[in-house]
């Protein structure tokens, strides 16, 4: 009893001293914080405000912190400049292909590799784990050449389907529809459901927050992949966005107006797709962290 | 229907053959694109090749020749100086903001989310909006440094600091993502360790050096490894920043092999160094695989 009374008694001595020392730390962290996140989130402010500048301003040195007026209007020439609403449908068309594609046949495969038995499991499934280390830079030269002689250079096909093998969906499927009860599929059984209606009437609807992850890592990443798109396609009538910004940053001239506005433009689905689902993908990224 | 016809499933529905089926789309494309293509890149080391025309074997003339090269060996130097720079200031700040970021605090759900606000653009944005900041007659860094009275830097021409300006842009896209998964690995810390270690009257340093960090050890080499790979594989950035250049300044092994196949149509030496780089990545995913295993 007597080394307790201490203890208290002296934690209300050090309770003004530690008051003041936490006051203070708690005001660095804030500054910290504030700093940082001025510095990440300051090139968007850049490229919002270099898009809507008028063109004499982007010109400027010093650099205008703040326009003398908003040029809306940019964002229409950049689209009728060069051809970005042609590359955003592109784009939107191999995500939603790309997307549907690679979730259906992930949640298959990992239901799978996690509910079945059968031969060689193993094998495949550390088949599939090895890959994952393999970047696009180690297989690009065969998958062009495979992708021209089946005649899908600057095709969607030829977009769409490469990137579609990946492991990082699989892998997650796996490790999520392996915690479902077997119970699940034996009722099913049971009740003499076919094996395709116990995954499509049972598994399915108990893997909603998986799908919805699969949905959002797919389309984040197609939306924004860059060096296969830039491999295949040679017509500009195929560019993708991402294509598309790139060429026209590698032009002599840039016309900082329209590119910021075209940045500005191409990132707004994900940053909308991020908003929406920032729970989901937070956990996504922290229960995995393997894509790249 | 008759009885024996009752106990004779469809090969659709057989319990037999429905896993095979399921994998069996993911396996096609992972045997066409992923696995096979492995081989052929190693195939393709040993040819002579220009993209037309048929391959013609020359042994291993392919790894002499970039062994020898001087760009090749240069960006083996670029990538390493690339990986050794971005990866130790990656982790640290992704730790120092994750265990920022832990505690309970106003606006920590605002905070994080700018964190990680950089990681969902995708690196061709990045690279754009860099290089306009880093312009060297209207970026707004130069104005910066000329206030602080330092002269303007050209930056994407000057090959000291194209390198640089490449390393900032990854550091500012690729901090969050590191950050989330310490957080994640932080939140799995149980609170009644430091509880204990403040009633020993261990200080904030004493419970980080102590506490923190060796219960991170796995997420410590994780990450690592993580970084590196992604270091070694990381194209888009550097391409739209720099192309490589100045005079090959930031010219990785990745870019190399993209200009040596899609724009000097050297098939066989390109894919000589995408062997390279893949024993190289390889050998860290072994490193990382022994060393979780050492942990568990």
């Amino acid at each position: 009893m007597d080394s307790k009374m201490e203890i208290k008694q002296s934690t209300i001595k050090a309770f003004s001293y530690t008051c003041l020392s936490d006051c203070i730390f708690q005001t660095v962290v804030y500054v910290i914080m504030a700093i940082t996140t001025f510095l990440m989130l300051f090139p968007f402010y850049w490229i919002l405000i270099t898009a809507v500048k008028p063109i004499n301003e982007i010109f400027a040195f010093p650099p205008k912190l703040w326009p003398s007026s908003f040029q809306w209007g940019n964002f229409v020439q950049a689209m009728q400049a060069s051809n970005f609403n042609v590359y955003f449908r592109n784009s939107s068309i191999v995500t939603a292909c790309a997307t549907t594609i690679t979730v259906c046949i992930n949640l298959l495969a990992g239901y799978a590799f996690a509910k079945y038995q059968f031969a060689f499991k193993n094998f495949f499934f550390m088949m599939v784990l090895s890959t994952l280390m393999i970047p696009l830079q180690v297989i690009m030269i065969p998958n062009f050449i495979i992708i021209s002689k089946l005649g899908l250079v600057n095709t969607y096909a030829g977009l769409i389907f490469p990137p579609c093998a990946e492991a990082f969906g699989l892998f997650l499927s796996r490790q999520f529809m392996s915690e479902l009860p077997n119970e699940l599929i034996e009722s099913g059984r049971i009740d003499g459901a076919s094996e395709f209606c116990i995954f499509r009437r049972i598994i399915l609807p108990n893997t909603r927050s998986l799908i919805s992850v699969l949905i959002i890592f797919t389309v984040m990443w197609r939306w924004n992949d860059f060096q296969w798109p830039l491999i295949i396609l040679s017509d500009s009538k195929m560019y993708t966005v991402q294509v598309g910004l790139a060429m026209l940053n590698g032009v002599n001239y840039v016309n900082w107006n329209h590119l910021m506005s075209a940045a500005l433009l191409s990132i707004i689905p994900v940053v909308v797709v991020f908003f929406i689902f920032q729970k989901q993908f937070v956990q996504g990224i922290a229960s995995t962290g393997i894509k790249g | 229907m008759t009885a024996g016809q009752k106990h004779k499933q469809p090969f659709w529905n057989n319990i037999k053959v429905v896993p095979y089926l399921y994998i069996l789309p993911n396996m096609i494309l992972f045997m066409t694109f992923m696995i096979i293509p492995i081989f052929i890149t190693g195939y393709y080391s040993l040819q002579k090749w220009s993209g037309m025309g048929s391959p013609k074997f020359i042994g291993f003339d392919n790894y002499s020749y970039i062994f020898q090269n001087e760009v090749f060996l240069r960006t083996l130097w670029n990538t390493f100086i690339f990986s050794s720079t971005t990866v130790p200031i990656l982790m640290v700040l992704a730790l120092f903001f994750a265990i920022m970021l832990n505690r309970d605090m106003k606006l920590r759900g605002f905070f994080r989310s700018a964190m990680y606000m950089p990681s969902i653009i995708s690196t061709v944005v990045v690279g754009m909006v860099f290089i306009w900041l880093f312009n060297s007659q209207l970026g707004l860094i130069n104005y910066i440094l000329n206030i602080f009275g330092f002269g303007s830097i050209e930056w994407a021409n000057n090959p000291k600091f194209a390198m640089v300006m490449v390393v900032i842009g990854t550091i500012w896209s690729r901090t969050g993502y590191n950050m989330v998964i310490y957080l994640a690995a932080l939140q799995g810390i149980s609170p009644e360790y430091y509880e204990a270690a403040k009633i020993d009257g261990a200080g904030g340093w004493q419970r980080f050096r102590f506490i923190t960090m060796p219960l991170l050890n796995s997420t410590h080499i994780f990450i690592l490894i993580t970084c590196v790979i992604y270091s070694f594989r990381s194209f888009d950035l550097i391409y739209v920043m720099t192309k490589g250049g100045p005079l090959n300044a930031t010219k990785t092994m990745v870019v190399y092999i993209y200009d040596t196949a899609f724009h000097e149509n050297y098939y066989g030496r390109a894919s000589a160094a995408g062997v390279i780089l893949f024993l190289i990545l390889f050998i860290f995913t072994v490193i990382r695989i022994k060393s979780e295993k050492e942990i568990k």
